[in-house]
């Protein structure tokens, strides 16, 4: 159907600063950690290749700015996502009524097809100010899935994107059916550098310029 | 290098530094020999550019009143907690080799500098996130002192733009830099705006004169030297010498709209031509197309930025508070309109209204800062 092309599955990252965007994406991405990671300024673009369901994935990962002031840029980088992961942090109550302003805004902008799913991150840490309950309650209330992270431990991650990635596939696999022809794709691009997971079936090289 | 270079490089600063000496030791000092200096030589030194930057700004020095400072740099503001986290994880550039204790300290004088020069605005110039990797140069450059003279400054002058509550006028000011790449290298321009990709990709680089992307002190603040004496979009000219350096690079990307704001994203500003050169070759393409060059024959209307109309009192830029009226009527508002998604930013407004009663009642992130609150209305 794609010509031997993967999927591409566009993720845009959402959140307060500081909540561990960036650090998710780059756990995610390179199995990394950085304790000293500094606040994101623009958007930055990662992609990794994957294998859910039988089929090869490129996940195209947009990792955003977390200030109040950027976020008008957001919706350059949500309009056209498979899916927003929104992020906060568990010790810190605004950051997650930040993620309740992103689902309300998602809801009505980013139409049915963009999946909402919320992380609860920093789980490493132990004086937590949102409680389980309330954040659980909160994503189910909103059809959102609901993970709980930790980049710096890596918790959480793999199931996350696994069950984003999977619900996506189907969610395409849907609108195929119920839309035989004229689907629209997000795959446009191709290449570009690859990191291979762990179950990844293989690392193709950049054939690009990054 | 061999010794001969080395050498040969010494005696160059040397003289760099001496001319620079000279024209800051005469009683009045002569602002165009200066400006001149720091676009096509540099400024040469931490001592000659804590003393030249002021006055290429049209600072006092001896306006600086400690106590004042002293009260600013505790004082809260709209953005004190992104302050606080935005500098809690900074100052990872410069600091090679440093212990965390003396990364510490220094993170506590970013932070008062920060505050300040914000607290100094009274709610008219805001905090973004970027303001603070210029605040490190400064610090790191010229101490805490004369970087609050200069920072407080900039603010409100080349800084403009950026500090305005949204950074709606700095998407506008970035709509200019792709006529600019034009006409630079034509190539390069048609290869960039086949891939499709919009400009943000240089927003770093605007709101942060480079300090984010450019790891090295000496590099950087050679870069400075070139922004403190000139217009304020001269960063957008660096910006695209900086592309064209590049473009062997740029031009095997392939014609991907995310694939080229990757390259240009993680692009090593000083991998292909060092500071020196950028900002050399920036001073030469700004006289052969001022902003207002391009604005007029695009036709470009600037409605919420301030930037373009930027002009000289005195010697010294300065920026008009308030957007200038379009030259141009509707129809090249349309210009605005032509990148992918900011129709799609407007619809986003409308939403912003209708969510505004409950962002109004969750004040969350300062006063009056609620959800959507800073976007104002696109039409």
């Amino acid at each position: 159907m794609y010509g031997g092309q993967p999927q591409t599955i566009k993720v845009v990252l959402l959140g307060e600063g500081r909540v561990g965007k960036t650090s998710l994406a780059q756990r995610y991405v390179r199995s990394s950690f950085n304790e000293g990671q500094a606040a994101t300024v623009q958007a930055a673009f990662f992609t990794k290749a994957v294998r859910v369901q039988g089929q090869e994935i490129e996940v195209a990962l947009w990792d955003t700015a977390g200030q109040e002031k950027f976020h008008s840029l957001g919706p350059i980088y949500y309009r056209d996502a498979h899916a927003a992961l929104l992020v906060f942090d568990i010790t810190d109550t605004d950051s997650f009524k930040r993620v309740k302003r992103w689902v309300d805004e998602l809801h009505a902008m980013a139409g049915e097809r963009c999946q909402l799913v919320i992380a609860a991150n920093k789980q490493d840490l132990q004086h937590r100010s949102v409680s389980e309950e309330e954040a659980q309650e909160f994503a189910a209330s909103q059809g959102a899935a609901y993970f709980q992270t930790s980049a710096k431990t890596g918790l959480g991650l793999e199931e996350l994107f696994t069950a984003l990635l999977s619900s996506v596939l189907d969610s395409l696999k849907d609108q195929r059916l119920h839309a035989a022809q004229g689907m629209q794709t997000t795959g446009r691009r191709h290449g570009g550098l690859v990191v291979a997971s762990q179950d990844s079936i293989s690392e193709r090289k950049s054939s690009t310029c990054c | 290098m061999s010794r001969r270079h080395r050498r040969r490089a010494k005696d160059l600063e040397f003289q760099r530094a001496a001319a620079v000496t000279t024209l800051l030791d005469q009683p009045e000092v002569d602002l165009d020999r200066l400006r001149s200096q720091a676009c096509n030589k540099g400024l040469s030194n931490r001592e000659l550019r804590s003393k030249a930057w002021p006055v290429l700004l049209g600072i006092d020095q001896a306006t600086f009143a400690k106590a004042e400072y002293e009260s600013l740099a505790v004082g809260t503001h709209r953005d004190t907690s992104v302050v606080d986290v935005d500098v809690q994880r900074s100052l990872w550039s410069y600091t090679e080799g440093w212990s965390d204790e003396k990364r510490d300290c220094s993170r506590a004088q970013l932070k008062s500098l920060l505050n300040a020069a914000i607290g100094h605005h009274h709610g008219n110039a805001f905090y973004y996130q970027g303001l603070h990797d210029i605040a490190s140069v400064l610090l790191f450059e010229i101490g805490e002192r004369p970087a609050f003279l200069v920072l407080r400054c900039l603010m409100t002058n080349h800084l403009r733009d950026f500090t305005r509550p949204t950074l709606e006028p700095v998407m506008e000011l970035l709509e200019l830099l792709m006529p600019l790449l034009e006409q630079a290298d034509l190539e390069l321009y048609r290869h960039v705006s086949s891939s499709g990709a919009p400009p943000y990709f240089a927003l770093s680089w605007l709101i942060t004169w480079f300090a984010h992307n450019v790891p090295a002190l000496d590099q950087i603040t050679r870069l400075f030297d070139l922004f403190v004496a000139s217009h304020p979009l001269m960063p957008l000219y660096v910006a695209v010498i900086a592309m064209r350096a590049s473009r062997i690079k740029l031009l095997k990307c392939d014609l991907d709209a995310a694939e080229m704001h990757r390259a240009l994203h993680n692009l090593s500003i000083t991998a292909f031509a060092s500071a020196d050169k950028l900002a050399h070759e920036a001073a030469v393409l700004f006289r052969q197309c001022p902003p207002s060059a391009v604005i007029h024959s695009r036709k470009i209307c600037m409605n919420k930025s301030c930037a373009a109309e930027a002009h000289e009192v005195g010697g010294h830029w300065q920026v008009p508070e308030v957007p200038q009226p379009c030259k141009f009527g509707s129809s090249s508002r349309l210009r605005l309109w032509s990148y992918q998604g900011l129709s799609f930013a407007a619809a986003a407004v409308v939403l912003g209204v209708v969510l505004s009663t409950r962002a109004m009642s969750d004040r969350s992130f300062g006063t009056g800062s609620g959800f959507l609150a800073h976007m104002p209305p696109l039409l």
